[in-house]
């Protein structure tokens, strides 16, 4: 990691002196500062405990959004911060992380620190208000008021009702900045927050638009031939574990799984703790 | 009057002739000293023997009785000398003639009845015994069964040992069994037709039994992962003779055959808790004993909930999957016992267990979640060739 | 079982007698792979970032799944089959 930080007065940053009295003073920074990155920004964000759905909606966000030209904004965080700048880098997009710690602090995984190295190379940033601040509870409230007043509008995409996420929206609010968030299944407690946001109107409800047109394809396309077809078209619309689609298609399952194998390969499908998905963002 | 009596010392193994010398002097104080075996082992053979021997009817000599277990360096452990002791004992005091028996073997545990307790060890004596005869308790008897060419006679009590010597009443030889009779039958105690969907996963068991391929199943708890290793044994070939033999051997050592049974015949099924120690899993103890990995020799180890091994017993396991076999070095020397065996390992997706649950919510932070995955050890997930998650069931 | 005797055979005089007991010598020695399979192999090693060790490992799988199957050659779909069961943590 390199130990060279650009800094630069808080209320330089286009949205940031909006805070009035809770401006920061000063912004540390990795990263080529570029101001046009606060032009158009949207903050996607969410909860750490990010479910299988979240994941897919966090995707389609990201893609979408990147595709529109926005520059994304998120805290670097498991689950879903990770997931959207990882998304919009994939999509060659620009992404800025608002770190809940210092800048300096180094003691990140290799995850996190590999991202960061990422979104310094693809043009993005990664800021924080401090130089060597340990995260802890509050830090990242802090975080928070920064990243709802960078953006001009805030998606939400997975968030429980109590939860670090919401003080992000709830500072949106103040700052007057438009919140949009994804509707989820009642039934699961991370989407009790954004459900509870649409319903009493304070966000609008985000749907993916089905025409965007970036694709997430492996220059490798391998082939797809007439056997994988069945298991593509079984994938549509849920996900399946090996044995699922096996019994499905009336196949060995030691055939499916070969077909499954390749497949991921091409990078038209995808497994996670044994369940299978089409990774089809925007088709 | 200085008699001998022949016994067996197993070390590890192997099997090594004791000669047990008698000597029941006229002169010199009266007293019973043993020499050759342990202190402590001393002690509480001398009470066994003697009071044994008066129980029996028979008279405790009141004269100097020395008893020399040679070789003296080899160090003897366990309680096997009581029968070769009793009866030296007898014939130097001339209860009991010998001279017939001078090749026999005499092994066994006395009670302070005088009857025979059952002792470990029992076929690798017959194995050593070549074409002699060899008194052994009856309740470990059956296990030399299977030894060709020696005469096992199954000894209940000393009396009886003493009525056949005599000549007053002959004990019957125990009747001889084919090893090839017993072993070879598709003995299946699971089976795979008999776990429901886990389609996959018992796809990866029928390729780690073709292979000998070691296999990992991840999943959430609930998921048969249990139930699935245990199906592994019996999808195995079925022992071979000569290798029903190598576990029995182990198992005799271990004192893990049951009472009357003869041979181990189905490839066994270890499955140690996570709170086993080193020496536990790998074997030990000032005597040593065959660990976990040698119990599951040409069977399979099954470590349920993996990660919770600590990651000292986890890396001791590195050497025995390498050699197939493991070596206890000791101060008195190397004792070798074998480990040839199948791991099975099954592991939650992470601490709370319900990572890509569909049902259940992970609670899991990621911090905790790339933690638990680092506590797997990376040398022993190097040698495992297949990775199955047994999660994701939909319905 | 047959497809031990088709170890012992592949194996004899090594002093092996399972597939799983190759080391990576007995693995380039006994396990050629055609060029369509290396290509797929190679193909899962670029995405996966797999190792060295998961490299052969996966070559021996694909043996015993070739095996299993009857075949003399290891083809692609055996090794297609075998990359289920690579370690993906």
């Amino acid at each position: 990691m390199a130990n060279q930080f650009g800094s630069i007065e808080g209320k330089k940053v286009k949205g940031l002196a909006d805070l009035g009295s809770r401006c920061p003073k000063k912004l540390w920074f990795r990263g080529n500062w570029d101001d046009k990155l606060f032009e158009n920004a949207a903050a996607i964000i969410g909860s750490r405990r990010m479910t299988d759905y979240g994941r897919k909606v966090t995707e389609k966000m990201a893609a979408q959004l990147t595709a529109e030209g926005k520059t994304i904004v998120s805290g670097l965080v498991y689950g879903v911060d990770q997931t959207v700048h990882r998304a919009c880098l994939e999509f060659g997009g620009r992404t800025v992380a608002v770190l809940g710690w210092g800048i300096g602090w180094d003691k990140l995984g290799d995850e996190e620190k590999k991202l960061i190295e990422s979104i310094e190379k693809n043009g993005g940033l990664v800021i924080s208000e401090w130089e060597g601040m340990r995260p802890a509870l509050w830090t990242f409230a802090y975080r928070d008021r920064i990243m709802a007043a960078m953006a001009s509008e805030i998606y939400v995409a997975e968030a429980a009702v109590k939860s670090g996420t919401m003080i992000t929206v709830e500072w949106g609010l103040k700052l007057g900045r438009e919140i949009w968030a994804v509707p989820g299944p009642v039934t699961s407690k991370v989407s009790e927050g954004t459900n509870k946001l649409i319903s009493e109107g304070k966000a609008r409800m985000w749907m993916p638009n089905q025409q965007a047109s970036l694709s997430l394809r492996d220059k490798n396309n391998t082939q797809r031939d007439r056997s994988n077809t069945d298991i593509y078209i079984s994938l549509q619309n849920e996900t399946l574990t090996v044995d699922e689609l096996a019994r499905k298609l009336g196949k060995p399952v030691e055939e499916v799984g070969g077909q499954l194998s390749l497949l991921e390969l091409s990078g038209e499908v995808e497994e996670r703790e044994g369940k299978y998905s089409i990774i089809n963002i925007l088709e | 009057m200085l008699v001998k009596v022949r016994s067996v010392a197993n070390v590890g193994l192997e099997s090594v002739p004791i000669e047990v010398e008698v000597d029941v002097a006229e002169q010199g104080f009266p007293g019973f000293t043993i020499v050759g075996l342990a202190s402590k082992a001393v002690e509480e053979a001398r009470e066994r023997v003697k009071t044994a021997i008066k129980n029996s009817g028979f008279d405790f000599p009141p004269k100097k009785i020395t008893v020399n277990l040679a070789p003296a360096d080899l160090p003897k452990v366990g309680v096997a000398y009581d029968l070769p002791i009793a009866i030296g004992i007898l014939a130097a005091s001339q209860q009991c003639p010998i001279l017939n028996e001078l090749d026999s073997i005499f092994y066994g545990e006395l009670s302070l009845d005088g009857s025979l307790r059952a002792t470990k060890g029992v076929l690798l004596v017959g194995l050593f015994a070549r074409r002699s005869s060899i008194f052994v308790p009856v309740e470990s008897a059956n296990e030399a069964a299977v030894v060709d060419g020696i005469a096992v006679f199954p000894v209940r009590n000393l009396k009886q040992v003493v009525d056949h010597l005599t000549g007053a009443k002959k004990m019957e030889v125990l009747k001889h069994i084919e090893v090839e009779e017993l072993v070879g039958e598709e003995l299946v105690d699971f089976d795979l037709a008999e776990v429901a969907g886990q389609e996959m996963a018992k796809r990866a068991l029928t390729i780690a039994a073709a292979g000998g391929h070691n296999l990992l199943m991840w999943g959430p708890p609930g998921t048969g992962k249990t139930m699935l290793a245990r199906t592994l044994p019996g999808i195995l070939p079925p022992l071979l003779p000569a290798e029903a033999l190598e576990v029995t051997r182990v198992y005799s050592v271990s004192g893990m055959i049951s009472a009357g049974e003869t041979i181990i015949r189905r490839r066994p099924f270890r499955a140690p808790h996570h709170g086993v120690s080193a020496a536990g899993m790998i074997g030990g103890g000032s005597n040593p004993l065959p660990g976990e990995v040698s119990l599951a020799h040409l069977g399979v180890l099954f470590l349920d909930e993996m990660a919770e091994f600590p990651r000292t017993v986890l890396e001791a396991l590195r050497q025995p999957m390498e050699d197939r076999e493991v070596e206890i070095v000791r101060a008195a020397g190397h004792v070798r016992y074998p480990a040839g065996f199948s791991l099975v390992g099954a592991v939650n997706p992470c601490p709370c267990g319900y990572l890509g649950h569909p049902r259940r919510e992970c609670k899991c932070t990621d911090k905790q979640i790339r933690k638990y995955r680092a506590k797997m050890s990376g040398p022993i997930l190097d040698r495992i060739d297949l990775h199955k998650s047994t999660g994701g069931r939909n319905k | 079982m047959g497809v031990r005797k088709i170890q012992e055979a592949r194996l004899a005089g090594s002093g092996m007698y399972t597939n799983s007991q190759m080391r990576n010598r007995e693995v380039r020695k006994y396990c050629k792979l055609d060029e369509q399979t290396e290509k797929l192999l190679k193909l899962a090693v670029e995405k996966w970032d797999l190792s060295a060790r998961a490299y052969f490992r996966l070559i021996k799988v694909a043996r015993t799944i070739a095996d299993l199957a009857g075949k003399e050659d290891i083809d692609p779909s055996n090794m297609a089959e075998a990359l289920q069961y690579r370690q993906t943590n």
